[in-house]
C-alpha cells in the first residue's frame, strides 16, 4: 500500500469513527451522570470501553427508532441522536461534581516484562485483524447471510425494512439485530454501502472487549492478572476454522465478539455492583448490557436469564438483606430491551425450529444416552483444541495461581457461574434439538466458546489469587473488594490492600 | 516452634512466588508463541484463516452487472444446479441474496426474473431450454446470470 493511499485510509477509518461520536459521546456522558449522581464506580479506563460498547448499542437502538418512524430523511436520525446528546449532556451537567466518588486505582508494581509481552500480542493481534480484514472485506458466511445482508436491507431501502425479516428461512430471520443496525446506521450518513463501515465496527467492538477485560480485571484484582487475561485473549492462534481466534473472529464481522462483549460487560458491571452498597446504577447498567446481548443474538437471552437468576440465588448465599430489591434492579435495566425482544419474537418474526416436536418427542430425545456422548464428545474435543488449548491454558495458569479467598458468591463466583451455566443450557439445547446432534454441536459449540472466551477469562482470573499479594481483605461488611473502593483513609494506602505487589 | 512456623511461611511464600512465575511464564509464552506463529503464517501466505481465492469478489462484481437490470426491489426467483445441502450450493445462495438485497430472493420459485447460478453452460442450457427462459445478462457461468422468460412466440 503506497503512502498516498495508506494515508486515504486513515482518512476514511477516521471519518468512519468520527460518526460514531454522537452515541459514543452519548454514552459517555451518562456513564459519568451515573458516576456522579449514583455512584456509579468505574476507573476511567473502564468508563471509556464500557462506554465505547454502550456506544455502539445506542447506536443501533437510535438507528432502530428512525427505521421505525415515518419517512426515511437521514436528518431525521440525526435529530434523534442529538436530543439523546443534549439529555445526556444535561443529565451530567446537571449533577455537579460535589459528592462524586474517586476511584482508587490499585497501587502495585508494573511487571515491565509482561507489559512488554501485552504490547507484542496487541501488535500480532492487529495485524491478524488487518490481514483478514484485507483478505475477506465482506466478512465470512456468518456476516453475508445474516448480519451484514440484513444492514443492507436497513440501508438501502428504510422504507420497506421489515422486508429484511421476509427473507427464506435459510438466512435465518428470527436472529435479533443490534449489530445490523449499528453498521446500516453507518452506511445511512454515509449514504453508500461500502466495505469499511462493518470493518470499523467489529473493530471497535473488539477494542471495547479487549479494554474492558483489562481494566474490569485490574479494577477488581490488579495489573497483574489483567494483563495476564489479556494476553490469553489477544494471543493465540486457530485451530477451529478461525472461530477459536479472538482476533480473526472480530475481523469475520460476524455477531460472536459483539455479543462476547456485552456478556463481558455485564459481568464486569455485576461483579463490580455486589461490592458496592449505592449499586442501583450499576445494576441497571449490567441489566441493560444483558439485554443488549440479547439483541445482538439468541444467546444473549439464555445468558441473561441465567444471570437474573444467578444474581437472585446469589443473594441468597450471600445472605444479602437487599437481595430482591438489587435483582430488581438488575431486572429493571434489562426489562425495556427484553419486552421490545419478546415482542419481536412473538409478532415479526417466524418461531425458531430448535424446539420442534411435541414435550413428549423433546423428552424422548433427552433420555437418549447417544446424543449426550455425542454432545459431550464435541465439547470436550472444541475445548480441548479452542485456540490451540488457550481454555486449557488458562485453566493452568489459574491451577497455579490458586484460587483466593472468595466469599462473596456475587462479585466473585457469579461470573464464572454464568458461564457454565451457559455452556450447560447450550449442552441440553444440543442434546434435545430435532437436528443431528454432531453437526448441531460441532457447528454451535465453537462458536459458544469463542462467545464466552472474553468472560471467561474474566471469570477466571476473578476467582485466582492474585499474583504477589496476600489473599484480599474484606470490608468491614464482609464483601471483598479490593479496588473500586471510595477514597477513604483507613484503605486506601493500607499495605494489606496492595494486591499487586512483588514477590 | 515458632521458628518452625516461620520457615513453613517462608516456604509456602516462596512456593507461590515460584508457582506465580511459572503462571506468567506459561501465559505469556503461550500467547506471544501462537500470536507469532499466526502472523507467521499470513505472512507466508499458509494461514487458511487468510485464505481467500477471491471468489467473494468476482461473485460481487458479476451481482453488480446484473443489478443494473433489475428493479430496485422486489421478489426474484433463483435457480442452481447445486442443491442447497451441498456446500457450495448454500454459499452461492447465501451470496447471491447477499448481493441482491433489499430484493429477496425465493428459491426454486419461477418468477418473472430469476437469479441462477450454474456450475458449467452445458448445465445452464439445459435448465434453459426446460423452462423457457433465457439470460438476461451476467454470467458465463459459473458466474451468476440474470433469467427471464423468453417472450412466446405469436401464434400464425
Amino acid at each position: 500500500m503506497s503512502f498516498a493511499a495508506g494515508l486515504h485510509l486513515a482518512g476514511r477509518v477516521g471519518a468512519t469513527i468520527a460518526l460514531l461520536t454522537p452515541p459514543y459521546a452519548t454514552a459517555l456522558l451518562l456513564l459519568q451522570a451515573a458516576r456522579r449522581r449514583a455512584d456509579l464506580r468505574l476507573s476511567n479506563g473502564l468508563l471509556i470501553t464500557a462506554a465505547l460498547a454502550l456506544g455502539l448499542g445506542l447506536s443501533a437502538i437510535g438507528f432502530v427508532l428512525w427505521l421505525a418512524l415515518p419517512g426515511s430523511d437521514p436528518l431525521h436520525l440525526a435529530l434523534v441522536e442529538t436530543v439523546a446528546l443534549l439529555l445526556a449532556f444535561w443529565l451530567r451537567s446537571g449533577t455537579g461534581a460535589a459528592g462524586a466518588p474517586v476511584f482508587e486505582p490499585m497501587p502495585g508494581g508494573r511487571r515491565p516484562w509482561l507489559a512488554l509481552a501485552v504490547g507484542a500480542v496487541v501488535i500480532e493481534a492487529s495485524f491478524v485483524f488487518a490481514a483478514v480484514a484485507e483478505a475477506r472485506p465482506h466478512g465470512d458466511w456468518d456476516a453475508w447471510a445474516m448480519w451484514n445482508e440484513r444492514a443492507r436491507f436497513f440501508a438501502l431501502d428504510p422504507g420497506h425494512w421489515l422486508d429484511a425479516f421476509r427473507v427464506d428461512v435459510f438466512f435465518h430471520p428470527d436472529y435479533p439485530f443490534l449489530l445490523p443496525a449499528a453498521v446500516a446506521r453507518l452506511w445511512t450518513y454515509g449514504a453508500a454501502v461500502r466495505r469499511l463501515e462493518p470493518i470499523v465496527v467489529a473493530a471497535l467492538f473488539a477494542a471495547a472487549t479487549a479494554g474492558m477485560l483489562f481494566f474490569g480485571l485490574r479494577d477488581r484484582r490488579g495489573r497483574a492478572p489483567a494483563m495476564l487475561a489479556a494476553l490469553l485473549l489477544l494471543g493465540g492462534t486457530s485451530r477451529v476454522y478461525g472461530l477459536d481466534s479472538f482476533a480473526h473472529l472480530a475481523a469475520t464481522q460476524m455477531a460472536d465478539v459483539p455479543i462476547g462483549c456485552y456478556f463481558l460487560a455485564s459481568l464486569v458491571l455485576l461483579s463490580g455492583a455486589a461490592t458496592e452498597r449505592r449499586n442501583a446504577a450499576h445494576l441497571a447498567l449490567a441489566g441493560f448490557c444483558l439485554s443488549l446481548a440479547a439483541w445482538t443474538k439468541n444467546e444473549g437471552a439464555a445468558f441473561a436469564t441465567i444471570v437474573v437468576l444467578g444474581f437472585a440465588l446469589g443473594s441468597r448465599l450471600d445472605r444479602s438483606a437487599r437481595g430482591v430489591r438489587e435483582t430488581l434492579w438488575l431486572a429493571a435495566g434489562a426489562a425495556p430491551g427484553a419486552a421490545a425482544w419478546l415482542v419481536y419474537k412473538n409478532t415479526l418474526v417466524p418461531s425458531v425450529d430448535l424446539f420442534r416436536g411435541s414435550t413428549a418427542e423433546i423428552v424422548a430425545r433427552l433420555a437418549i444416552g447417544d446424543r449426550h456422548a455425542v454432545v459431550a464428545g464435541v465439547l470436550g474435543d472444541v475445548v480441548l483444541k479452542y485456540g490451540a488449548g488457550a481454555y486449557l491454558v488458562a485453566i493452568a495458569a489459574v491451577g497455579l495461581l490458586g484460587i483466593g479467598h472468595r466469599p462473596s458468591w456475587r462479585a466473585d463466583w457469579l461470573p464464572l457461574a454464568a458461564v457454565v451455566g451457559l455452556i450447560g443450557v447450550e449442552y441440553l439445547i444440543l442434546v434435545m434439538s430435532p437436528f443431528d446432534p454432531d453437526w448441531h454441536a460441532r457447528s454451535s459449540i465453537p462458536r459458544l466458546l469463542s462467545q464466552l472466551w472474553p468472560s471467561a477469562l474474566f471469570a477466571l482470573f476473578l476467582v485466582a489469587r492474585v499474583p504477589g499479594g496476600s489473599p484480599e481483605p474484606a470490608f468491614a461488611d464482609g464483601s471483598a473488594c479490593v479496588a473500586n473502593r471510595p477514597r477513604m483513609p483507613s484503605l486506601a494506602v493500607a499495605p494489606e490492600f496492595r494486591d499487586d505487589r512483588a514477590p | 516452634m515458632d521458628g518452625s512456623r516461620s520457615s513453613r511461611g517462608s516456604e509456602r511464600t516462596r512456593s507461590r512466588a515460584l508457582r506465580e512465575r511459572l503462571s506468567a511464564i506459561l501465559v505469556a509464552g503461550f500467547a506471544l508463541g501462537a500470536g507469532t506463529l499466526s502472523v507467521a503464517q499470513i505472512v507466508r501466505g499458509r494461514s487458511p484463516v487468510t485464505a481467500d481465492n477471491g471468489y467473494v469478489q468476482r461473485i460481487g462484481d458479476s451481482y453488480d452487472v446484473i443489478a443494473r437490470s433489475l428493479p430496485p426491489t422486489g421478489d426474484l426467483g433463483y435457480f442452481s444446479d447445486a442443491s442447497l445441502g451441498e456446500m457450495s450450493g448454500a454459499r452461492d445462495f447465501v451470496l447471491a441474496q447477499y448481493f441482491v438485497t433489499p430484493r429477496i430472493l425465493r428459491y426454486g420459485n419461477d418468477l418473472e426474473l430469476s437469479v441462477g447460478q450454474f456450475a458449467s453452460q452445458e448445465s445452464l442450457d439445459e435448465f434453459l431450454a426446460s423452462r423457457n427462459l433465457v439470460v438476461e445478462s451476467g454470467g458465463p457461468p459459473p458466474l451468476p446470470v440474470l433469467l427471464r422468460h423468453a417472450p412466446r412466440k405469436a401464434v400464425q
